[in-house]
């Protein structure tokens, strides 16, 4: 063999050994389980929140529905808005609902938020005829699509929240 | 025939094999991604994926994503391209030598080729399994939808992806070291008339 073809040889003989020999030193590694070597491993972050009714407050004919809501997960959540709608007993709607003002959440804390429902005069009437039908206390259901930030994505999921209206709550 | 002489120094040294080699020692050994994506706004990145031929490294929501294999194959691609960059500086010091021309490697040009391609690949990929468009380079919004259970939870992420100037570097280096190999034939021929 002529000194080119020993130099051909040789750098093909080492570019082989470079190329393969940590991919037998991973396959050793991992006793040749092909399979656990190539499945990708990722954990994500908990993503938990949980909201629970706080007060009530009727303010004209706008009714202020304040929630307790708790990050229980890993990462910081900001409610940005809410399009809702709030839905009387019986199913039938009742007003529009809003988000006050947008929240931030870091992980592991509790922010107060405030859905803002505005009554027209049929909506406070027909929320007044439930209380005529001798309820002491009306079961207000608001349903809808919350504006969510977390990481820097909008995130637009389904939000269901209820809370109970008392005559008092509405100065009857 | 002028410009032979003039880039191997009279048929001793091939000034291209150098160069190229030192291009594909700055990329072996740089840490610098090739290719960029990055979701979200400012500092709060929902995912980031900085990908080069020696080092992937993947984020989603503030967690790193693996493949056990992954740095094995860049570890096998960084040796690669330490050997190609060794053996092409060698053969070019060693330009008046007949034999040294095998010494001259090209695969500075294939990484960059096979790394866009795979790039390609993987991104088609991502594609289908996530149903979302995700294009080689741009800024655009990735719109996904998470299934959980009977609700659908609609996401929008600001997104930019980049090939980076590392990238352009080592393609550089790999094109430079493809003219290197035809003047190596030059010299060696230009030497045997001389």
């Amino acid at each position: 063999m002529n000194k080119n073809g020993i130099v051909k040889a040789v750098t093909l003989l080492l570019s082989l050994v470079v190329a393969v020999a940590p991919l037998i030193y991973a396959l050793n590694k991992y006793e040749w389980n092909i399979q656990a070597l190539a499945t990708p491993s990722y954990s994500p972050p908990k993503v938990d929140f949980n909201m629970k009714p706080s007060s009530i407050k009727f303010d004209g004919r706008q009714l202020y529905a304040s929630f307790k809501l708790s990050n229980l997960g890993e990462v910081k959540i900001v409610f940005e808005s809410l399009n809702a709608t709030a839905y009387g007993p019986d199913g039938k709607t009742l007003a529009p609902a809003t988000l006050d003002k947008a929240a931030a959440l870091p992980p592991n804390s509790t922010e107060t938020i405030t859905l803002k429902v505005n009554f027209d005069e049929t909506a406070l009437n027909r929320l007044i005829s439930y209380f005529k039908e001798g309820r002491d206390s009306v079961n207000v259901e608001v349903r809808g699509e919350a504006s969510i930030r977390v990481f820097s994505s909008k995130i637009a999921a389904p939000i269901s929240a209820s809370f109970k209206i008392s005559l008092a709550d509405i100065g009857g | 025939m002028g410009i032979v002489k003039a880039l191997s120094l009279n048929y001793r040294v091939n000034l291209l094999g150098l160069t190229s080699a030192l291009l594909l020692f700055y990329t072996a050994l740089s840490n610098k991604p090739w290719w960029t994506m990055t979701g979200g706004l400012d500092d709060e990145h929902t995912f980031s994926a900085e990908v080069s031929p020696f080092n992937i490294a993947v984020d989603i929501l503030g967690k790193p994503a693996t493949v056990p294999i992954l740095p094995y194959l860049n570890l096998a691609a960084r040796l690669s391209i330490l050997l190609a960059a060794a053996t092409t500086l060698i053969g070019s010091l060693l330009a008046g030598k007949p034999w040294s021309k095998p010494m001259i490697s090209v695969r500075g040009l294939i990484l960059p080729i096979l790394f866009l391609c795979g790039l390609f690949i993987g991104l088609s990929l991502a594609e289908s399994y996530a149903g979302a468009n995700l294009p080689l380079t741009g800024e655009f919004t990735l719109k996904y939808t998470i299934h959980y259970g009977e609700l659908n939870i609609a996401t929008e992420t600001p997104t930019v992806a980049n090939l980076t100037q590392e990238y352009w570097i080592a393609l550089a280096a790999g094109i430079i070291s493809v003219s290197a190999k035809a003047l190596h034939g030059k010299i060696a021929s230009s030497k045997n008339n001389v």
